[in-house]
């Protein structure tokens, strides 16, 4: 019997050595910071009682057990630890669960609250806990900008430990700003140099045998975001004042022999901003009534060549980015004689 | 017999040790077998924690687990977690006539407005070459401000700048202002980050925008795609720089896909970065008011 109890015992104080030297896993886990504002941890508004609702989810490691507590911690970032040392506060509605298994807050201070299972959790299993944090205000009621940790340490056999960042009112943001300010310019060049104005056109002395013809240059430059609309008019038609040269039809073509006056253009091919690219590689845009030559000169504004976005020429040479507008003039034997004139004027308006 | 029933309650109270004791109305979370201490030593302006007499305490890790022996340990394992972020403002823009990288020191024109916690950041010849590094003020005397440690373009910043283009900024903002651009004259701005954390496997920070530098829905600056921004061409982008910093080198863009620009691989006492954005425009780019958010986003590895 004596030999009998000591070998129990033994196995006994063996047992209990084994057990007591079962190590309590410590493991860092993954927290997300959950927000009404974002499932970044950021926090955009807060409620009229200057508190702000915050959730953090993380997987625990193994089991929670009855009895056993999380302590939640938070700490301030920076100078900038708000003025209210309120207690946290339990969410609403309150939890009472978490991880599935029942529990409640046991302690609500500044800055920590300790969370008591009053059932286990068996895990690993993923869940969380709510707790609302006092933030402040300036004087306008805007949210103070500020960063804190919520940080999570849990007690028993499973020590899961942990923290997420949580950022108020843009306390993890940069706004960056810049401002470029609104240009357009409007240029009636030389065909052949864009440097040099030109505000005559000149068609000469005309004949029936040919189309008399002279050119300019609209070179039209803005970074309007909407880009530019260019309107013509002319004060009267092509005329003598006793006499009225005839206007082309829309859409037709001036030949020498027949009395008809008008005008052709030949659009930009590039200098228009590409908005996906940035390359200032579109053309411009005729615009209806202009798009198949010849056309007539309007004596009332009309809509002539626009685009949508920023419009550049990019150097002295770059006829390719500038209209060419072409006036042309054809008589016949019974066109009136005399000094034909007409004023045309261009408007050009940006879009910004 | 009674010995070893005494051997036995000896041995189930070692076995306990470490574990929570509890009773109808009692909670012990934390109990220790030692030869002294308290928890609740405390003075006017102090309180001490203290414990003596521990036996094997200590720290020790291998691949998978991490072993904190002792008793005040439990409470190294509360986790810490800090973030700080500070913008260049152009407000307090203030010449500089030396820097020391070694007495982590800078003389400025004029300390108004600077003040011991405050980040700072100086920017020799501003522009998209420019050399900069930022810190935290940790003193200052005079016109002499120390900070407690210098990041940024540490090696390549002159100790006395030629001056007319040189400059120091409190970094306590949250908004980079280009302001008024030319075609001429790229833009510049810094923002310094600043980690602490008690992870041992350390953290990443991110960055994300909240879509491109714009001006509306369809009108934007380009970003940078060649690694680096020019003058003569539209490009806006970032660079990084410091210790802790990623993906160096070079220009990036600054969009909405996230970006890590700051990583730590152990724990963290205030590591921080620098980090420039860089703005340049050509005649054409679109006018208006351009405004962009970024999100800095930390995540630690516990």
């Amino acid at each position: 019997m004596k030999g009998y109890s000591l070998r129990f015992f033994s196995f006994v104080i063996l047992f209990s050595l084994a057990v007591s030297m079962i190590p309590a896993d410590a493991s860092g886990v993954a927290i997300s910071a959950v927000t009404a504002s974002s499932n970044n941890g950021e926090i955009d508004a807060a409620a009229s009682t200057g508190y702000a609702t915050t959730t953090l989810y993380w997987a625990s490691t193994g089991n929670y057990g009855n009895g056993d507590t999380i302590t939640l911690t938070v700490a301030w970032s920076g100078a900038g630890a708000p003025s209210s040392t309120s207690n946290l506060l339990n969410c609403t509605p309150a939890t009472t669960t978490a991880f599935g298994s029942t529990g409640s807050f046991t302690s609500l201070g500044a800055g920590t609250a300790t969370w008591t299972f009053t059932a286990p959790v068996t895990g690993p299993k993923t869940g969380g806990l709510c707790v609302r944090v006092p933030v402040t205000t300036n004087g306008t009621g805007t949210l103070t900008t500020q960063n804190f940790s919520e940080a999570i340490l849990s007690s028993g056999t499973t020590i899961d430990y942990g923290a997420a960042m949580f950022y108020v009112n843009g306390g993890n943001d940069v706004t960056v700003t810049a401002t470029v300010p609104a240009t357009l310019s409007f240029m009636i060049t030389d065909p052949a140099n864009l440097t040099t104005e030109k505000h005559t056109c000149a068609l000469g002395t005309l004949t029936s045998a040919v189309v008399s013809s002279c050119s300019y240059r609209l070179k039209i430059q803005t970074n309007a975001k909407a880009g530019y609309t260019a309107q013509v008019g002319a004060d009267h038609d092509f005329a003598t004042g006793a006499a009225t040269m005839t206007n082309i039809g829309a859409a037709g073509t001036i030949t020498a022999g027949t009395e008809d006056y008008g005008a052709a253009m030949a659009v930009a091919t590039s200098g228009g901003r590409n908005p996906g690219t940035g390359a200032f590689d579109q053309p411009a845009v005729a615009q209806a009534g202009y798009t198949i030559n010849d056309f007539p000169i309007p004596t009332t504004f009309t809509n002539f060549v626009a685009y949508t976005a920023p419009f550049v020429v990019t150097s002295t040479t770059a006829f390719t980015q500038t209209n060419l507008v072409t006036h042309k003039a054809a008589i016949s034997g019974g066109t009136g004689s005399g000094n034909y004139t007409q004023h045309v004027t261009y408007r050009v308006t940006g879009s910004f | 017999m009674r010995f070893l029933f005494c051997l036995i309650l000896i041995v189930a109270s070692l076995g306990q040790g470490a574990l929570a004791m509890t009773s109808t109305n009692y909670i012990v979370n934390w109990d220790s077998i030692n030869s002294g201490g308290t928890d609740f030593g405390s003075s006017t302006n102090y309180k001490m924690h203290d414990t003596i007499g521990e036996q094997a305490v200590g720290y020790s890790t291998s691949t998978n687990y991490r072993m904190q022996a002792g008793y005040r340990q439990a409470e190294n394992l509360v986790p810490t977690l800090k973030f700080n972020l500070g913008v260049q403002e152009n407000g307090t823009q203030t010449a500089y006539t030396s820097i020391s990288t070694t007495t982590r020191q800078v003389v400025l024109a004029s300390t108004l407005g600077y003040s011991t916690g405050s980040f700072i950041g100086v920017v020799e010849d501003v522009g998209l070459a420019q050399k900069f590094v930022v810190g935290k003020i940790s003193g200052i005397t005079g016109n002499t401000i120390t900070v407690d440690n210098w990041e940024g373009t540490v090696t390549s910043i002159s100790g006395t700048p030629v001056g007319g283009n040189d400059f120091a900024y409190r970094m306590n903002g949250h908004n980079l202002q280009f302001g008024v651009l030319d075609s001429t004259t790229p833009k510049t701005g810094i923002v310094v980050t600043e980690v602490a954390t008690s992870a041992l496997s350390g953290y990443m920070l991110k960055i994300q925008s909240d879509g491109y530098l714009r001006t509306s829905a369809t009108q934007h600056i380009m970003d940078v795609a060649d690694g680096t921004v020019s003058l003569g061409s539209e490009e806006y982008g970032a660079r990084v720089y410091g210790t802790m910093a990623s993906s160096t080198g070079l220009d990036f863009a600054v969009s909405s896909i996230k970006r890590t620009v700051q990583e730590g691989v152990g724990a963290a006492t205030d590591e921080r970065i620098g980090m420039v954005y860089k703005l340049a425009i050509i005649n054409g780019t679109p006018g208006g008011s351009y405004t962009q958010i970024v999100r800095y986003l930390l995540t630690p590895r516990f």
